[in-house]
């Protein structure tokens, strides 16, 4: 069996470096430097989207958005072009489960079947192989990826039919995303009151209120301002604003979820779209006129 | 009658020049000497305390900016409370806590002076003019007994309850204000970030039904009143307007957590299966969470009070 993996950047990059361990990838990529970083450990680089297709069974996407996902299917010289019936994609985007549905229905006109299979965990966690996959896709298909994913990661999650893996991935990023500008917020009270960010991090590490952003994300802000790279305010902003959609889609009242994406929207505009998802903390500063990021 | 008259600034000088042209005989103080010459120049008396003021005065009156001014007339041997003789009314025109008042209140009566919370709104222009409301709280007859002096200083003088009513009122006015003010303030910058020259955004809104009502009309028809079904306007199409607006807002990059507020309100407000309902259906969510009966309030009493001011 042949697998493609299309979409090698930060994290498409660690899933299919990952894969590649177990699996022969063929691989591509817009940018060829990320293929290189494949090709280079064995992989067989694509020529087009429509090669890739032709060649493999299995073909997995990570990109930006679903946008980019459709863009890649049905595109001009898109993997459409040449997909052949019985062939399976598997959608490691974090998406817009109303159209990974839409394109599911039309890819199933064709013979072809798409299930969403997103991650959480970051990069490290994808290269570790301890990452988490939430997978959205009938249970015969999902059967059907199973030992492909367990080559990725043994912490495989089958969350419902195809749609639910990326409906997963936004009440997770949700979660996280309000974790992590509430945690801002409540440092700044703790070092405008003359507790040192770094020691309440180490205090509420040890209490009640424990959670996954402290244990892994605030570090390097309070200690060494550093914001780290990647994963910006916009794609955080972009993951909320989907969540709080598919709430309003389910008539649910999203007050907490339509404040996070406002506190999104304002560190993007005050700080820029494209810094780091914890330069949130840098926007906290500044609106509180606090010192969490060091060396502010 | 004479009265005095203890702190002069932007809001007290203008009430306090309105009780000498409605020529009562007034005996002023304030932390500054200067700020009592024009009153002094047009007849009144310096007072060079608190507790000199309030002897042989029948009421008065303080404009402070807040509650350590407060009490900080009140108390000690030149303080308000060493002067005032039993009976005379301390009408207290400062912007304070509820708690405050009710504090103050109970420590005054143990020496026999009412003292009533009547702050104001109508800002300095208003405190000049006389157009200006003044929400007291306290004793309903020493309201009415000194309902004169406050008519010469307010053409909107109203009783509104018991020792803290006065401060609750305006502090619930400033409230709805500011909500508004920044309502407005999201709605103008989605607005202007969508490409409407600010001026012409603001003046389409001016003349929309919101724009054309006073600030508070909106709910005298159909919340106050309790008056619901059948629907004027459907709550599920001011949610899809609501829908469209913060979508708009999305677009343009534009922060809006008092909208985004109101339209889960909205959505919650659907899911109790009220979307054909009036559109208010969706304000008494509030009234329920606050743990209140529906207000019981007649459409007649309601357009009466439209009517008085």
């Amino acid at each position: 069996m042949k697998i493609g993996y299309v979409g090698l950047g930060d994290m498409g990059g660690a899933l299919a470096r990952r894969l590649q361990l177990s699996r022969p990838l063929t691989v591509f990529d817009l940018s060829e430097a990320a293929m290189t970083r494949l090709t280079d450990k064995g992989a067989t680089a694509a020529g087009s989207l429509g090669d890739l297709a032709r060649d493999c069974e299995v073909i997995f996407l990570c990109l930006p958005k679903s946008a980019h996902v459709r863009a890649a299917i049905f595109g001009d010289g898109g993997l459409s072009t040449a997909l052949r019936p019985g062939t399976l994609i598997v959608d490691q985007t974090t998406g817009d489960p109303a159209e990974t549905r839409a394109m599911a229905a039309e890819l199933a006109a064709r013979g072809v079947t798409l299930i969403d299979a997103p991650v959480s965990g970051g990069a490290a966690g994808a290269e570790a192989g301890t990452i988490a996959i939430m997978v959205g896709a009938d249970p015969a298909d999902h059967e059907r990826a199973l030992p492909i994913l367990h080559d990725i990661s043994p912490n495989v999650f089958h969350a419902g039919g195809v749609g639910a893996g990326h409906t997963m991935k936004l009440v997770n990023n949700l979660l996280s995303g309000a974790q992590r500008v509430l945690t801002m917020e409540c440092l700044a009270l703790a070092q405008k009151n003359g507790i040192a960010p770094v020691d309440a991090v180490r205090i509420l590490m040890a209490g009640g209120a424990r959670n996954v952003f402290l244990e892994k994300g605030v570090g390097p802000v309070v200690e060494r301002g550093d914001l780290g790279t990647g994963f910006t305010l916009e794609l955080m902003h972009k993951d909320i604003d989907l969540a709080c959609r598919a709430g309003k889609d389910a008539g649910i009242p999203m007050y907490f979820g339509a404040l996070t994406r406002e506190m999104y929207q304002l560190a993007m505009n005050l700080v820029g779209a494209q810094e780091p998802v914890n330069s949130a903390a840098v926007a906290i500063d500044r609106i509180a006129g606090s010192k969490i990021v060091a060396g502010s | 009658m004479r009265i005095g008259f203890i702190g002069l600034g932007l809001m007290g000088s203008g009430m306090a020049a309105s009780l000498q042209k409605a020529g009562h005989a007034l005996v002023v103080h304030d932390i500054d000497r200067a700020a009592a010459e024009g009153h002094v120049s047009a007849g009144a008396d310096w007072a060079d305390s608190p507790a000199a003021l309030a002897r042989g005065v029948e009421a008065v009156f303080t404009s402070l900016p807040g509650p350590p001014e407060v009490a900080a007339v009140a108390e000690g041997d030149e303080g308000l409370i060493a002067g005032l003789a039993p009976g005379t009314p301390w009408f207290d025109l400062s912007t304070n806590g509820v708690m405050e008042v009710r504090a103050l209140h109970d420590r005054l009566a143990r020496h026999g002076i009412p003292f009533l919370d009547a702050p104001v709104s109508g800002g300095p222009a208003g405190a000049a003019s006389g157009k200006l409301a003044i929400w007291v709280g306290g004793d309903r007859a020493v309201f009415d007994r000194f309902r004169p002096v406050l008519d010469a200083m307010a053409d909107q003088a109203r009783y509104v309850g018991g020792i803290g009513a006065g401060s609750v009122a305006k502090l619930c006015h400033n409230l709805c204000s500011t909500v508004m003010m920044q309502a407005i303030a999201e709605a103008m910058t989605i607005g202007i970030k969508a490409g409407l020259e600010p001026l012409q955004l603001y003046e389409a809104m001016r003349a929309g039904a919101t724009g054309r009502a006073r600030s508070f009309d909106i709910v005298h028809a159909r919340w106050l009143p309790g008056n619901l079904d059948p629907a004027t306007f459907q709550l599920r199409f001011l949610h899809k307007d609501v829908r469209l607006a913060i979508e708009l807002a999305r677009q343009v990059g534009v922060p809006s957590r008092l909208s985004e507020a109101a339209f889960a309100e909205m959505t919650e407000a659907l899911d109790r299966g009220w979307g054909t309902r009036d559109a208010q259906s969706v304000l008494d969510l509030q009234r329920e969470r606050a743990g209140l009966d529906p207000f019981g309030l007649d459409a007649n009493a309601v357009r009466e009070v439209m009517g008085r001011s």
